[in-house]
């Protein structure tokens, strides 16, 4: 279970007297340590080289903070850290219990009933690692220890070994093959989804002994996850549907850790541990024993400062610990499970701030998924940051709800939210749709919510004093399409498709558009309407080319974009061709392969990532060290929209006063607020939009062009214009 | 370049807020007592109120007719519009039949590419067509207010949505239209909302222009405006020209009578589709009467059209999109009795 402590090893870590070794990796070292209160401690340590890394003692000071912030009581608490050490530091509550890895290595496969426990439980631990704004990425057999009382998840994206990362064909690929989801082994970011598919994986391998994808090198292990369906054959009957469930392939097809907890937790284990078979429950007490053995032992084995003797203190204590361990193990250890749980319940001392919570109102599912993706990603991201402030005033927590971009489903999570009084502020919701029901409800609860992604601009009759948007218009957009054609002189004729499958976004669209184009800049404008529930778009399309149009706008859903710009490209048009700025960052790249290059996309989200400014880099730099990805698109409105929240959230809270700040103070302050963002300067005008009416607007609208296969940002509308004079372009 | 900026004109912003002002007062209220029905428009079942039950299962569709129970031949659809209920009072207290009051059912306006409204035969998309005619009155300095109300039965439910697009269209593609040899519209602007966007409509769909119009040889410019909306296979359209010396509010409750009118008809059209005896156990229960208040309510309702008048002010002063949709304009020389446009989109210019 442990070693002993080498020559070179401290005696002492802060606050923790070092007992023994528990493991070491490429990073540092994790020991065995008694806080001055006695309680045991897992204390990992990590090497002044490994820290030396750029970056790295930033990471772990987040990732530590944020792994304070998980509660739950099947995790592991994080007791304390120090990113600013010589050589970084991190403690956390010390389980006794072997891993469900050695429990079925030396036992075999668990019965269902432990597992169902075992699922229901884990699946809780997961969603309050969630819920903190961690996804763990590295949940496997290996990491859920296993006590009386229930299991413990460790481990969670702190600082992780190199030992825990494999080096594969491909690349290097963080986490262990074998539990790894599809996507992370495809190298892309881990989401929730792919801590639910690892937990899937966990399960299957305490049902039946086995890895659902085998054993052996790990590109295999990677190939078999993406491609083959795993092994559940073995799986026990009523626990297979879940288990596959949480294997789905697509990580949207998987259940959420809330909905395997109610799928699973029917019993949750007593005092008793009768949820375990004997010959495991038999294990964790003779560990836990010798755990407790340790204290007692301790002091007396290494007694003032010989401690810091090289060599003295050593084989004495080990002998000590071998000899009670023994006695101890005889005895059993009932008193095992206490011991943890009461452990547990340590808390640091940041847990004497208050803690407010910021609600995160999102669509998981349909088309506005992606955009929900990106809202949850940047409000966790500027959640963390605040709480990694080691002067703030106050603890920030997030609380996700998700409406599947349906309109009651939307008004009940507002309701969720507004009923919970810790919810200070909310971020969204994502779509028109839910937006209109949700912002009735946050407008009579008088919570204010601000949403990044929506355009339409009449929500301030439904709400007057709490709905905000930081997003453009709809209308505006579409008109700034003209624009762009003005600036890179293209006013020609343009045929202009309102496909009304598109909704009424599309329509606000090019409704402006028209205008702007015929009776403000003087082009020639033919345009069409499609009905909704028709094929009538391919039509509208041939009858514009047969019109002679110079260029074109197709403003509508993403398949009738698509089969556009293959019927333009079939045509050989090769004009200006302008999309619906709500395709920016959709598929439409890949989907229309070569007949996609070209199209523009004029919008207000930015690109961050292909910005020089020092707010777009650090934010890009945040944002890749979190989700190991360059910022999606809209990722910059929704990261700025919870600053500018939070900001003004915090001018409301009364300077040294304990209490939470009376709702309607927030609404007041932003409808007035200035914020300047990473590609803009949000203020609301008099309905609580976007006000676009500032000057800068031209300086905050970007295009965005097709090209190679991905949406290039060309630049602002106004820095397009300066190109054209022949001064410098770009943003 | 100048910023842009939304500029909600004052007249719709005053219409919108009475609107709200409408769906508050009554969903709560209405919706408590709201029987079991269906009925979006009774209580408000789409309004934005906030309240429970405009939720509540079973609540919150729109007006429709299926296609089954809608006229299949030109016969059925002559009688179809023409014995559908359509009552001066749907449109507000005080209208009356103008004469002459029906047009012929077998032909419809329609507007050509040099944007004058011509009276045309029906295409084979459409089975009839009739217009009806109505007014205010003038009284106590007010003008006249000069309603036509066109009902439109298609060939299916598809080509009416066909024909909602080729009224959009129109308005895009023509901003200013003539209406007749001695009038013509001009400065609208418009929008359509399909009652999946939650935007407090009843019907399927549900088109609303507002403009002005303009006598020739006046200079004075009156308010026009024109509200189409889709039931099934059947779209219900009424035009509204305005006469002179009301106040800003006093036209804006003449315009959302107008409004609610159009809905009450659609409700008719809706209630056409049930069985007898849905029909007799609805008005068992509720009363006909009642029911028609209650959508009233709904139709208050009609919050979505703020975006209507969102133009822009800066830039594009486009505040109006421009043009009138193929509606029902009855000039009062005389012959296109008006209604809704309604044409394969296909054969669009």
């Amino acid at each position: 279970m442990s070693e002993p402590l080498e020559s070179s090893d401290p005696s002492r870590i802060a606050g923790f007297r070092l007992l023994r070794r528990l493991g070491a990796g490429g990073m540092g070292v994790v020991y065995l340590g008694r806080s001055d209160s006695g309680g045991l401690a897992a204390v990992k340590v990590i090497r002044a080289e490994s820290a030396a890394e750029e970056g790295f003692r930033a990471r772990f000071a987040r990732e530590a903070e944020l792994a304070r912030r998980v509660d739950g009581p099947w995790v592991v608490p994080v007791l304390d850290s120090d990113a600013e050490a010589r050589e970084p530091w991190l403690a956390t509550s010390f389980v006794p219990g072997p891993s469900i890895a050695e429990a079925v290595a030396a036992h075999g496969a668990l019965p269902a009933r432990a597992v169902r426990v075992l699922g229901g439980l884990l699946a809780a631990a997961l969603e309050s690692v969630h819920e903190a704004g961690l996804v763990h990425r590295d949940v496997k057999p290996g990491n859920v220890l296993l006590a009386l009382d229930g299991p413990r998840l460790i481990d969670f994206g702190i600082a992780r070994d190199a030992d825990d990362t494999a080096l594969t064909a491909s690349g290097l690929v963080v986490g262990t093959p074998g539990f790894l989801a599809p996507e992370q082994a495809r190298g892309e970011p881990a989401s929730s989804a792919s801590d639910v598919f690892a937990l899937g994986c966990v399960l299957a391998h305490a049902l039946t002994g086995r890895p659902p994808f085998g054993t052996g090198a790990p590109d295999a292990l990677l190939y078999r996850t993406v491609h083959d369906e795993p092994a559940l054959d073995a799986v026990d009957d009523d626990l297979r549907p879940v288990v596959a469930r949480c294997l789905a392939k697509d990580p949207a097809a998987r259940p959420t850790t809330g909905e395997v907890r109610d799928l699973l937790a029917e019993d949750v284990p007593g005092s008793a541990a009768d949820w375990l078979p004997d010959p495991v429950a038999r294990m964790i007490a003779a560990r836990s024993a010798e755990s407790l053995a340790l204290p007692d032992i301790e002091p007396t084995a290494v007694s003032g400062p010989a401690a810091e003797d090289d060599t003295g203190p050593r084989p004495g204590r080990r002998r000590l610990l071998l000899a009670g361990g023994a006695l101890l193990l005889a005895a059993g250890g009932t008193g095992a499970a206490v011991w943890a749980r009461g452990d547990g319940g340590k808390d640091d001392a940041g847990g004497e701030r208050p803690v407010h919570v910021l609600g995160v109102h999102t669509t998981r599912t349909g088309d506005d998924a992606r955009f929900g993706r990106v809202c949850e990603r940047a409000a966790a991201l500027a959640i963390a940051e605040h709480n990694a402030d080691r002067r703030r005033a106050y603890d920030l927590k997030v609380r996700v709800v998700d409406d599947r971009g349906e309109a009651e489903a939307a008004r009940e999570a507002a309701r969720s939210l507004t009923a919970d009084r810790d919810v200070v502020a909310v971020l969204g919701p994502v779509g028109e749709i839910p937006m209109r029901t949700a912002s009735v409800v946050y407008g009579e609860a008088g919570l204010t919510h601000v949403s990044s992604t929506t355009g339409q601009n009449d929500y301030f009759v439904l709400s007057p004093k709490s709905s905000f948007q930081t997003a453009s218009p709809h209308l505006a957009l579409g008109g700034y399409i003209g624009l762009h054609a003005q600036v890179t002189k293209r006013l020609g004729r343009i045929g202009v498709v309102i496909d009304r499958a598109g909704r009424t976004p599309v329509q606000d669209q090019g409704s402006l558009l028209v205008a702007q184009w015929r009776d403000t800049l003087g082009g020639e404008v033919v345009p069409r309407v499609v009905a909704e529930g028709t094929d009538d778009g391919r039509a509208a399309v041939r009858s514009l080319l047969a019109d002679g149009v110079d260029s074109f706008a197709y403003l509508g859903p993403l398949d009738a974009t698509v089969r556009a710009a293959r019927d333009l490209a079939e045509a050989g048009f090769t004009g200006p061709r302008w999309m619906s700025h709500q395709l920016y960052g959709s598929d439409f790249p890949r989907r229309a392969g070569a007949a996609g290059e070209g199209w523009y996309a004029v919008t207000a989200a930015v690109d961050a990532a292909a910005m020089d400014t020092k707010p777009a880099k650090d934010f890009t730099r945040a944002w890749r060290d979190r989700y190991g990805t360059a910022p999606e698109p809209y990722a910059a409105e929704a990261y700025d929209t919870v600053r500018m929240l939070l900001a003004e959230f915090a001018r409301t809270v009364p300077a040294g006063a304990r209490g939470r700040p009376a709702r309607g103070a927030l609404a007041t302050r932003l409808a007035k607020a200035e914020y300047k963002g990473i590609g803009r300067t949000y203020a609301f005008g008099q309905y609580h939009g976007y006000d676009a009416s500032s000057r800068g607007w031209a300086d905050a609208t970007y295009v965005h062009e097709v090209r190679d296969g991905r949406f290039r940002q060309l630049g602002t509308l106004s820095g397009l214009e300066r190109a054209g004079r022949g001064e410098q372009g770009g943003d | 370049m100048t910023g842009w900026r939304p500029a909600l004109s004052a007249a719709s912003c005053a219409l919108l807020l009475a609107g709200c002002t409408g769906g508050t007062d009554d969903g709560p209220a209405t919706g408590t007592e709201r029987p079991p029905s269906k009925r979006a428009g009774e209580g408000g079942g789409p309004a934005p109120s906030g309240s429970p039950s405009a939720s509540a299962p079973g609540v919150g569709e729109p007006y429709t007719l299926a296609e089954d129970r809608a006229p299949r031949t030109r016969a059925e659809a002559v009688a179809f519009v023409r014995e559908l209920p359509v009552r001066p009072d749907h449109f507000g207290a005080g209208y009356r039949k103008r004469v002459p009051y029906e047009t012929d059912p077998g032909g419809w306006a329609v507007l050509d590419e040099d944007c004058v409204w011509q009276r045309e035969p029906l295409p084979k998309s459409v089975l009839a067509s009739l217009t009806r005619r109505l007014v205010l009155p003038a009284s106590d300095g007010r003008g006249a207010v000069r309603v036509s109300v066109t009902v439109t039965v298609h060939a299916s439910a598809t080509e009416a949505r066909r024909d909602m697009a080729v009224s959009l269209e129109e308005a895009l593609r023509c901003p200013d239209q003539r209406l007749s040899a001695t009038e013509r519209v001009r400065g609208l602007t418009s929008r359509a909302d399909p009652y999946t966007e939650q935007r407090s409509v009843v019907s399927e769909d549900d088109l609303i222009e507002l403009g002005e119009y303009l006598v020739d040889g006046s200079k004075k410019a009156r308010t026009f405006n024109w509200f189409k909306e889709r039931v099934g296979p059947v779209t219900v359209a009424a035009t509204a020209r305005l006469g002179g010396g009301r106040s800003e509010a006093e036209e804006n409750d003449v315009t959302l009578d107008v409004a609610k009118g159009v809905s009450f008809v659609s409700a008719e059209v809706d209630r056409s589709g049930e069985s007898d005896a849905d029909a007799e156990g609805k008005d068992q229960a509720e009363g006909n009467e009642p029911t028609e208040q209650g959508n009233r309510a709904g139709r208050t309702d009609s919050t979505g059209r703020t975006a209507l008048s969102t133009g822009t002010a800066g830039t594009a002063g486009t505040g109006g999109a421009g043009g009138t949709t193929g509606a029902s304009f009855a000039p009062a020389s005389g012959p296109p009795g008006a209604s809704a446009a309604a044409r394969p989109t296909g054969a669009g210019r």
